[in-house]
């Protein structure tokens, strides 16, 4: 089985695509959330082996998301942004790593996991 | 100066005619030119303060009476002339200076007669120099019997019994009267208190002076044996006492004056920084009157106030207390407790009066312009606000909208790419491979463009990220130093963010520097913001809109902003912000 992903983002048509681009590349989406609240059940219910997220989501800053996570032991996380400006924050909270939303592609994800 | 007003000046060549006229008189009739220049320098003298009064004072009565003793002195010369007729008329119609002189003490310092009595004094000398006036034009006997006067045209007769009866009646009248108009100035001046005393003061020497110069002439010397050394003894002293009460009357009202222009000079050296406690402590000290006080009106309160803004009712019914009352179109500005002795100068009151009014305009239209502008400054800080709250939505709408449909196009773009068979052309592959490369571009180009709108990272992560996103987007090497000790206010975060912004894109515009700094500190609830470079400087905040732009930013949050920019040495732009810690 291929490693399993959990996608946050507040855009259903977002979440779909990124689903089938990664599922594309072998990766298994267990499960979608739409907000940070969502998030955080989902990641505790389906123990996803990677989770991938927006920097801005409904109910608050996808950061501190990853900051509350970090306390669980919780999966890798990579962090999507849209402008560079959050780069230094996703560094500081703990994220795995983060990509360009329109960049995110299963090897780019791939290589976001281990190049943490 | 009106033409009507200049008139009063006339009276100093009529004046000089007159008393050359007289002059001439004597001289024909053998007295020595420095005998007549002393008897006629008394008329000069009250001529020359009633003038003086009347060209400082123009609307106080007493220039005209002092001025008409000093005609009425003159007329008295003419009884020596060697023209029977002339000599009759001034024996008869002279020296009636005692009357004018009396009036004006009484009427000090206004030139009106406030009591009753005091007219009655005034009517009584008047009569008892009209009777004389015609006791010596009628009944008057020849000098050769009299050894006294000027020769009687109209009863020539030999029996001086009645001349003598009224003459004496006269004396004994005149100094009588002359002693109760001493005692009326007396008493005015004893009821009154110690600006009042002050203000009377003049007019009680006058009075005294006065009384003491009849006594001694009509009294005194009029029964003693006259001879050459009493009658010119009689004279000195005369002469001296009416000179001295032209000067007492005049020194006396030209202090008032200073009087006023003291209130004057105290409100303008108080300027618009005079609160009424203020004014009403300093008016005290300046007319002399520890009872003053003055009550403002509140408009609030419907009432007077004291210093302490509670209401008070107005004193009534206090004798030597009186009450004036400061007004503005008809409507109460403030009132003013105070001796009634400052009633007795009219224009001193008005003096006051004006001050007080000047005072208190001033400080409500400065309380108004404050209000005004503290309403100019919410306003301006409202619409900042305002334009922030709207900036923040057009970028959120932007993110949330065309940013992420590109976004996610440009995703749908890639994974068709990935899907086409292998069919396809290349061309279709190249096809798609720049429509993605140009939906980056455009999500670029539409992410700058909301981030200068509003940088979002500025309400999620903070100002110090904030100013770490902007230095590391800046295409020159920036330092920077970050110690917030928590985060300021979202507006001053705003301003603090633009400021930077707008300074480190000048630099890179104009400075041509080599290195850059930026530091934020908060210390004692203030964000002080420092940017700084090594550049060209010379920077005019008058130039251009970048500067201003922060400037006029920053100041609506109520800080200040401070350039310093010498040529060829750099620009350092230091920025104040109050704010809470947080």
């Amino acid at each position: 089985m291929g490693c399993t992903v959990l996608i946050v983002d507040d855009q259903l048509e977002f979440r779909m695509l990124a689903r089938e681009l990664l599922e594309a590349d072998g990766f298994v989406v267990v499960g979608e959330a739409g907000d940070g609240h969502g998030a955080l059940g989902a990641a505790l219910d389906l123990r996803p082996d990677v989770v991938l997220l927006d920097v801005r989501l409904p109910d608050g800053s996808g950061v501190d998301v990853v900051r509350t996570m970090r306390g669980w032991a919780a999966p890798p996380m990579v962090v999507l942004t849209s402008t560079a400006d959050y780069t230094q924050a996703a560094r500081e909270c703990g994220a795995t790593g983060f990509i360009s939303k329109r960049l995110l592609s299963g090897p780019v994800l791939r290589a976001a996991i281990e190049t943490a | 100066m009106k033409r009507a007003a200049r008139l009063p000046w006339l009276l100093v060549p009529l004046g000089l005619c007159w008393a050359w006229l007289a002059g001439r008189h004597q001289h024909d009739a053998g007295r020595p030119w420095t005998f007549l220049v002393s008897e006629l320098v008394p008329g000069a003298i009250l001529i020359g303060a009633g003038l003086i009064i009347w060209s400082r004072r123009p609307q106080n009565r007493c220039w005209r009476l002092l001025v008409a003793a000093g005609f009425a002195w003159n007329v008295g010369d003419f009884e020596h002339s060697t023209n029977v007729d002339v000599a009759l008329g001034a024996f008869a119609f002279g020296r009636w200076q005692g009357v004018f002189l009396a009036w004006a003490a009484l009427a000090f310092p206004s030139g009106r007669l406030q009591h009753r009595h005091d007219r009655l004094l005034v009517v009584t000398l008047f009569a008892l120099f009209a009777a004389r006036s015609l006791s010596r034009l009628f009944l008057h006997v020849p000098p050769d019997v009299a050894g006294y006067g000027v020769e009687n045209r109209f009863f020539p007769i030999t029996d001086d019994r009645w001349w003598r009866l009224v003459e004496d009646a006269f004396a004994w009248s005149y100094a009588t009267t002359m002693l109760l108009v001493l005692a009326s100035v007396t008493h005015r001046w004893i009821r009154s208190s110690t600006p009042g005393r002050r203000m009377l003061s003049p007019g009680l020497c006058a009075a005294a002076v006065l009384a003491a110069a009849v006594a001694y002439e009509y009294v005194i010397g009029w029964n003693a044996e006259i001879n050459a050394a009493t009658g010119l003894r009689i004279f000195y002293v005369v002469w001296w006492a009416h000179a001295g009460v032209a000067i007492a009357l005049a020194w006396g009202l030209l202090r008032l004056r200073r009087s006023r222009s003291a209130v004057v000079d105290l409100v303008a050296e108080l300027g618009h920084d005079a609160p009424p406690a203020r004014l009403g402590d300093a008016l005290s000290r300046a007319l002399g009157d520890a009872s003053l006080t003055l009550l403002p009106w509140s408009a609030e309160a419907g009432s007077y106030v004291d210093d302490s803004s509670r209401p008070v009712e107005l004193p009534v019914d206090q004798p030597n207390r009186a009450v004036t009352r400061i007004e503005r179109r008809g409507e109460p500005v403030a009132a003013l407790a105070h001796d009634i002795a400052l009633l007795e100068d009219p224009g001193l009151v008005n003096a006051v009066v004006a001050a007080v009014r000047l005072t208190i305009d001033n400080e409500q239209l400065q309380a108004e312009i404050e209000a005004q502008l503290a309403e100019v400054a919410a306003s301006r800080s409202r619409i900042v606000a305002a334009g922030d709250v709207e900036r923040r939505r057009i970028e959120r709408d932007l993110h949330d909208g065309a940013q992420q449909r590109l976004v996610t196009i440009a995703l749908a773009l890639r994974l068709a790419e990935t899907r086409l068979d292998g069919g396809t052309g290349p061309h279709i592959h190249a096809v798609l491979s720049q429509a993605v490369e140009d939906l980056g571009e455009a999500i670029d180009e539409l992410r700058d463009l909301a981030r200068g709108i509003h940088p979002a990272i500025l309400n999620e992560s903070g100002l110090g990220a904030a100013l770490e996103s902007l230095v590391n987007r800046s295409p020159m090497p920036v330092r920077l130093d970050v110690d917030l000790l928590g985060e300021p206010p979202s507006a001053v975060a705003s301003a603090a963010y633009f400021a930077a912004s707008e300074a480190l894109t000048n630099i890179v515009k104009h400075a041509n520097a080599h290195e850059v700094a930026v530091r934020a500190v908060v210390r004692d609830d203030m964000l002080r913001l420092e940017i700084s470079d090594d550049g060209r400087g010379g920077a005019d905040t008058r130039d251009g809109t970048g500067l201003r732009g922060i400037a006029d930013r920053v100041a609506t949050v109520g800080g200040t902003v401070r350039v310093t920019s010498p040529a060829g040495r750099g620009t350092r732009i230091e920025v104040e912000l109050p704010c809470a810690s947080s």
